[in-house]
């Protein structure tokens, strides 16, 4: 099982609790959004241990995403690369490649829905084009998307298309006005409400206007149909801890004076070729 | 020919009733009626000018276009400038990206983007946000163009700054380690 962290730091240094979540979920491949500790920092946190293994995957134009991996960075190639974009090839020996796209989407602070939706639309063509490069459609998103699963930009066609259900996507794709447009499916649906034992979403806002949810999905991960075998929803998590501290308040809300506003995701793919030995 | 495919003829009491359908058929205009009737439809009049031509405005992605090519010649083909257009829902402007693209490496990277609409001027362009920073523009902020002159002095700037020439520098550093490796 190749193992996935995300998690915007808003800022903080995080560094240890990082270190402690990759430790406590034997995380593979680290993504954070807006991580003001240089990349020596998180290093050095990652491998504060009598093995280190943990290597930066530098990126070239994009400064908005950093990622750090228990494999050689070779294996993980970068494709493409916009301002907030960043999309690479994982190829590990002996298993499948999948296209990585990792996301920091402009916040609703400064854009409007209207301009969030039409951002979905660009994200989903540049996601487009690296699978056109790559010759597969193999391809995981991950990151903070700044809007909830239920957004007009998430679900419509020409956006990015995120389906609730795992029989939904598994239609491939669907034709609008004679064009086909390809799914996702976005587990992340599954996680509103508190009817679970988990945490209602990722990040908390209440202000005292007419509409607000509370709580917000913002940071997510969607699978394309050709990975879904290979994904495993039960190992799919909003995390609340670090392992061994708390990442939340007493409300249960994310503790943004000790950790981030955000809430961390995690997840596993199984990307294990038959016949290989993982 | 076989007997049984025959197809049947009629009788003699159908092809009276055939010739008595005929003599009784309204008559139908002659030569000079139809040349009255062509003449009526062709004063359809042409309300189109006599001299629609292609505009001597270079649209602002053939000037990109071109100077993709130019970034081509200089790195002998190894590093391009590409303009890929982007299909938003506002369908009332022209969308693209300029990227920069290693063949051999398989990367790109967006470099801008423009925008602008059926007038083609003004064009509007839009940095990478650490490129925007450099030149103090606000990140996230459009620049606008409102004619070519001023549309390639704003692609000069993006390009001169020192963050695509360390982008580019480090593409053709790669290109060359896996060429020499």
């Amino acid at each position: 099982m190749t193992n996935f962290l995300f998690w915007n730091l808003a800022g903080k240094d995080l560094t240890k609790r990082i270190r402690r979540i990759a430790d406590c979920h034997q995380v593979d491949i680290v993504v954070l959004a807006e991580s003001d500790s240089s990349d020596d920092d998180v290093l050095l946190a990652l491998n504060d241990k009598p093995q280190p293994d943990f290597y930066v995957a530098p990126g070239l134009a994009c400064e908005k995403i950093r990622v750090f991996t228990r494999f050689d960075p070779s294996f993980l190639v970068l494709v493409h690369e916009t301002d907030d974009l960043s999309i690479r090839m994982l190829s590990l020996p002996g298993a499948m490649d999948v296209l990585v796209a990792a996301v920091h989407m402009p916040s609703k602070r400064e854009w409007d829905d209207k301009s969030q939706e039409f951002q979905c639309t660009a994200l989903a063509q540049e996601i487009e084009y690296a699978e056109n490069t790559v010759g597969h459609s193999r391809t995981l998103l991950l990151g903070d998307l700044n809007m909830n699963p239920f957004e007009p930009g998430m679900v419509a066609a020409a956006g990015l298309h995120g389906v609730m259900t795992r029989e939904l996507a598994k239609r491939f794709s669907r034709r609008v006005k004679s064009r086909s447009y390809k799914f996702f499916y976005n587990p992340m649906w599954g996680f509103f409400g508190d009817k679970e034992d988990h945490p209602p979403g990722t990040h908390y806002y209440g202000k005292s206007v007419q509409k607000v949810f509370f709580w917000n999905i913002f940071d997510q991960v969607l699978v394309r149909p050709d990975l879904l075998s290979r994904f495993d929803v039960r190992s799919l998590a909003i995390l609340d801890n670090d392992g061994i501290d708390t990442l939340v308040d007493r409300s249960g809300r994310p503790d943004k004076r000790k950790a981030s506003d955000h809430l961390p995701i995690k997840f596993g793919l199984n990307l294990m070729m038959k016949g290989s030995i993982e | 020919m076989n007997k049984k495919s025959r197809k049947p003829q009629p009788g003699k009491a159908v092809l009276d009733m055939i010739d008595a359908k005929k003599k009784s058929r309204k008559p139908q205009p002659g030569k000079a009626l139809l040349e009255v009737i062509d003449a009526e439809k062709n004063q359809t009049k042409d309300l189109w000018p006599d001299d629609i031509k292609t505009i001597k405005v270079r649209p602002p992605v053939v000037a990109l276009e071109e100077q993709g090519k130019i970034l081509g010649k200089k790195t002998k083909n190894m590093v391009l400038g590409r303009a890929r257009q982007l299909r938003l829902p506002d369908a009332t402007q022209f969308h693209f990206i300029f990227q920069i693209e290693a063949p051999t490496l398989s990367y790109s990277f967006a470099l801008l983007e423009i925008r602008y609409g059926a007038s083609l001027y003004p064009v509007q362009v839009k940095p990478a946000t650490d490129i925007a920073r450099e030149l103090g523009e606000r990140e996230d902020s459009w620049i606008s163009a409102e004619s070519e002159e001023a549309f390639l002095e704003i692609l000069s700037r993006i390009f001169k700054a020192q963050r695509t020439r360390t982008l580019i520098g480090a593409l053709l550093a790669q290109i060359e380690h896996k060429i020499t490796a």
